[in-house]
């Protein structure tokens, strides 16, 4: 029992002092996209770190302060310094601005993904991904998707020119299946397939743009090329675009700050002792 | 860090590479008033440019799915590897820079760390001590060679080691595996507590009470240890760890080695091969920088190869001259040769229905569990099948997001399930011991070499029959395991093997043994044909068990370090 008490404070002590934190961080570092600060925090953190004078460059000094190393004086998170191998920061400021879909097909990406992720979105047309503010999950998560529908068509020639004998090891490694999906997989014709199905077909079902039907037509549209049981035998350009658009805003959303705390992720975090099972937590069930 | 040597310093030794080994190597010498020269390939890494524990997904381009245009460009091998992501590609080197080739029928997969810390930095940390189960396995089934020393020999520097670097485990008792100076063991997620139940209690009989389920014995710190704290269990250990609570090279062994004052460390050196004087004796070994590609030389009265084990017996079989035409140390045509990785079955799990639940567990071991090696051990069920033998390691966690491809519709219905219906899958994979064969070798590549000119090589390796065999056994055991679990979709291990290289364990190459005619290094990792050259990692190992070699590389390291400090006070090297 004492160390499930124990462990309860710790939660309460520090996860959700941490997840706060990350929170305004999360809400900072995207709007303003402002580092010097935190920057600033991180060599002040190297020239106070004991002895680290004696060490050569390569060897290092443990941090005794585990929170340290993950948050700056001013309690943020570091960001990945510029310029390092590791800057891979989303460079994000104000709202998103699509590279791969133009305007309008990007409202009705970012329309499918609030409909996917079921985002409240009161009366339909008002609220549409250009419309909302940016750190509503839905626009980002729509973000992400032009994201990685822009970056495509590189990642797919770059696996087109593997050198012979490093396609080899991949197909052993991931099976040929794999390796051919990537090389095969044409995100460019895919949305461009889908989004053309989708306006055909809500001109053809209701003679109306998508985005300008209401929601519950909107869903029933949806539907045809959903992936539940008894979904309406919809041609495959159709699903294709439905399963693409699913798995990207999955992956989009339970990777953001709102869709891990949805979660209630409660892992990248500091626990004073191993976070296993006490032997009660599932006994009862 | 470049640091200039004076070209005429003779260090009293001078060892290639800063990893596992080499630390061990350069704490234990120049803790016995030893200068000591390490040559590393790569460069230094700083925590604060780095380390990338703590960062978010979101806090990524790709979100942590990876640049993948970038890896395919730069790693196309490496990339292979799960730790080579977005947050810790730095670990690991560009493959163009550092090729090798192997025949098209046997695809080898090399996972290379080059940088002061080596591969310390994004180990699997396991660490479980080899017994004469492993070193005398050869006496007891009669294939291929016992290593020179037993058990015995090596235990109080397995002592030593543990006792250094900090590792958590379970004491159990069991006799094939030997228990060892362990912090407290973490504990078991949920799933595997019931996991343990259920294996203990029904297969556990019926291996004499030896089939047993215990946390990973790794090197993390469950409590502070030697001024470091302990683990915080943030699980992202792969990508460095500012607190230093996982052994590592660059805070651990080799800062010990610094504070004597003894220690030259000189990244970015590419080492070509060892010189040779007019003697046949080591005098020092030929870099080249990796940034200037200036060609360099240094010089030590004792040369110590701990790059891993292809880049040290690379560096043998490239240090050729008139007097040794196939590398040096390789009067028994062994160089190369004995190439062994562990194989493993992967992808067996499911679903446990009863774990199902809309309750988020804390989350963060950075273990699961090991069921230790029974068959084919002294006293333990004998399977006349296939030699040698095989361990599990499982673990069983909450889904974080994964069932949300699997549940179908849209909508804020689908969320509320991803949301509250969370499954708990349960994982279990097997490890198989590698026969040491002749015909799996490195030799080097006749054309291809590195950015640096120094000959890649061409490895060849494959399992044979007795792996296949003994991967039928495992696969019976792992369906034995998986239907007592009663899970959900239970899905069984993918068929295939797999890829040699792979689970980034290959030894040999360069083998001990007390036979000069048959082995490569003598019982205290001695060039039979060269006195003051020495190899200290994985290249001197006979066989492999079916245990990460690391601490025992480890281990090994230091007791050879002892014997060089001691060999050369007397004036023998």
């Amino acid at each position: 029992m004492d160390s499930t008490n124990n462990r309860a404070k710790m939660d309460e002590l520090t996860r959700r002092d941490w997840l706060v934190r990350i929170g305004k961080t999360a809400a900072v570092a995207g709007l303003s996209g402002e580092v010097s600060g935190a920057g600033a925090a991180l060599s002040s953190l190297v020239q106070s770190a004991p002895r680290a004078d004696t060490l050569p460059p390569g060897l290092y000094e443990p941090s005794n302060d585990h929170l340290t190393h993950a948050l700056g004086a001013d309690g943020l998170l570091h960001p990945v310094p510029l310029g390092s191998e590791t800057d891979y920061r989303v460079p994000l400021s104000g709202p998103y601005a699509p590279k791969f879909f133009s305007a309008e097909d990007f409202k009705v990406v970012g329309r499918i993904v609030e409909l996917i992720l079921g985002e409240p979105t009161g009366s339909s047309h008002e609220t549409r991904a250009e419309g909302s503010a940016p750190g509503t999950s839905s626009a980002d998560v729509a973000g992400c998707l032009d994201f990685v529908a822009a970056n495509s068509a590189g990642m797919r020639e770059s696996a087109l020119k593997l050198a012979p004998d490093h396609r080899n090891l991949a197909v052993a490694y991931f099976g040929r299946e794999r390796v051919e999906s990537l090389e095969k997989t044409d995100v460019p014709a895919l949305c461009g397939e889908g989004l053309a199905w989708l306006a055909k077909r809500a001109q053809e079902k209701y003679g109306r743009e998508f985005l300008a039907l209401q929601e519950s037509l909107e869903v029933e549209l949806l539907r045809e090329i959903g992936d539940e049981p008894g979904a309406r035998a919809a041609p495959e350009a159709g699903r294709r675009f439905f399963r693409w658009l699913k798995s990207q805003a999955i992956n989009g959303f339970y990777r953001s700050p709102k869709g891990l705390k949805e979660l209630d992720y409660k892992g990248n975090s500091f626990y004073a002792e191993s976070p296993g099972c006490s032997g009660h937590e599932h006994s009862g069930e | 860090m470049q640091t200039s040597i004076p070209e005429l310093r003779v260090f009293d030794a001078l060892i290639v590479g800063s990893g596992a080994s080499g630390g061990w190597v350069a704490k234990e010498l120049t803790e016995r008033g030893m200068s000591v020269l390490m040559l590393e390939a790569g460069p230094p890494r700083l925590p604060t440019r780095d380390f990338t524990e703590h960062v978010w997904p979101y806090q990524l381009k790709f979100r942590g799915f990876g640049d993948t245009k970038a890896l395919l460009e730069s790693q196309p091998v490496q990339r292979l590897c799960y730790a080579c992501d977005e947050y810790s590609h730095q670990f690991f080197v560009n493959d163009h820079e550092n090729p090798y080739t192997y025949p098209p029928d046997k695809p080898f997969m090399w996972i290379r760390g080059r940088q002061v810390g080596g591969k310390t930095f994004c180990w699997a940390r396991e660490s479980y001590r080899y017994s004469d189960n492993e070193f005398k396995a050869a006496s007891r089934d009669g294939y291929a060679e016992d290593w020179p020393f037993s058990y015995q020999d090596l235990e109080p520097y397995y002592d030593k080691v543990e006792s250094f670097i900090g590792v958590s485990g379970a004491a159990e008792g069991l006799p094939q595996m030997p228990d060892g100076k362990f912090l407290p063991p973490m504990r078991l997620s949920c799933g595997a507590l019931v996991a343990k139940q259920v294996i203990e209690n029904k297969f556990g009989p019926a291996c004499a009470g030896k089939l047993r389920v215990t946390p990973d014995r790794v090197a993390n710190l469950t409590v502070p240890h030697n001024g470091r704290p302990a683990c915080h269990y943030c699980d992202q250990c792969q990508r460095g760890c500012y607190t230093a609570s996982y052994f590592n090279s660059p805070a651990v062994t080799l800062p010990a080695a610094w504070r004597t004052g003894r220690l030259t460390l000189v990244s970015d050196a590419v080492a070509s091969h060892v010189v040779i004087n007019a003697q046949g004796k080591a005098e020092g070994v030929y870099y080249v920088d990796r940034a200037t590609h200036a060609h360099r030389e240094a010089r030590a009265r004792i040369v110590v190869l701990a790059a891993s084990a292809l880049e040290s017996t690379r560096i043998l079989l490239n240090s050729k001259s008139s007097r040794f035409p196939n590398g040096i140390g390789n009067s028994s045509g062994a160089v190369g040769h004995y190439l062994m990785d562990h194989f493993t079955l992967e992808g067996a799990g499911g679903v446990m229905p009863a774990l199902k639940s809309a309750v988020r567990q804390p989350t963060g071991n950075p273990c699961g569990f090991l069921v230790p090696k029974v068959v084919n051990t002294a006293g333990g069920p004998q399977n006349k099948n296939f030699l040698r033998g095989y361990r599990f390691d499982g673990d069983a966690s909450q889904s974080l997001y994964a069932h949300a491809f699997g549940i179908p519709g849209f909508g804020s219905e689908f969320r509320r399930k991803v949301r509250e219906e969370i499954p708990t899958y349960f994982g279990l994979m097997a490890q198989g011991e590698c026969l040491p064969r002749f015909d799996n070798y490195v030799e080097l590549d006749p054309v291809k070499k590195d950015a640096w000119g120094i000959p890649a090589l061409h490895i060849h390796a494959s399992y044979g029959e007795n792996e296949r065999r003994m991967a039928e056994a495992m696969r019976a055991d792992v369906a034995a395991i998986l239907e007592a679990m009663k899970l959900e979709n239970p899905e069984m291990p993918r068929a295939n093997l797999s890829l040699f290289g792979k689970n980034i364990h290959e030894c040999g190459t360069a083998r001990m043994g007390r036979d000069p005619k048959k082995s490569v290094l003598n019982a205290f990792n001695q060039l039979h044909d060269v006195k003051n050259i020495f190899v200290t990692d994985g290249a001197c190992f006979v066989t492999q068990g079916c245990y990460e070699p690391t601490l025992t590389i480890m281990a090994i390291s230091a007791r050879a370090a002892e014997y060089i400090a001691d060999e050369y006070k007397r004036g023998n090297l």
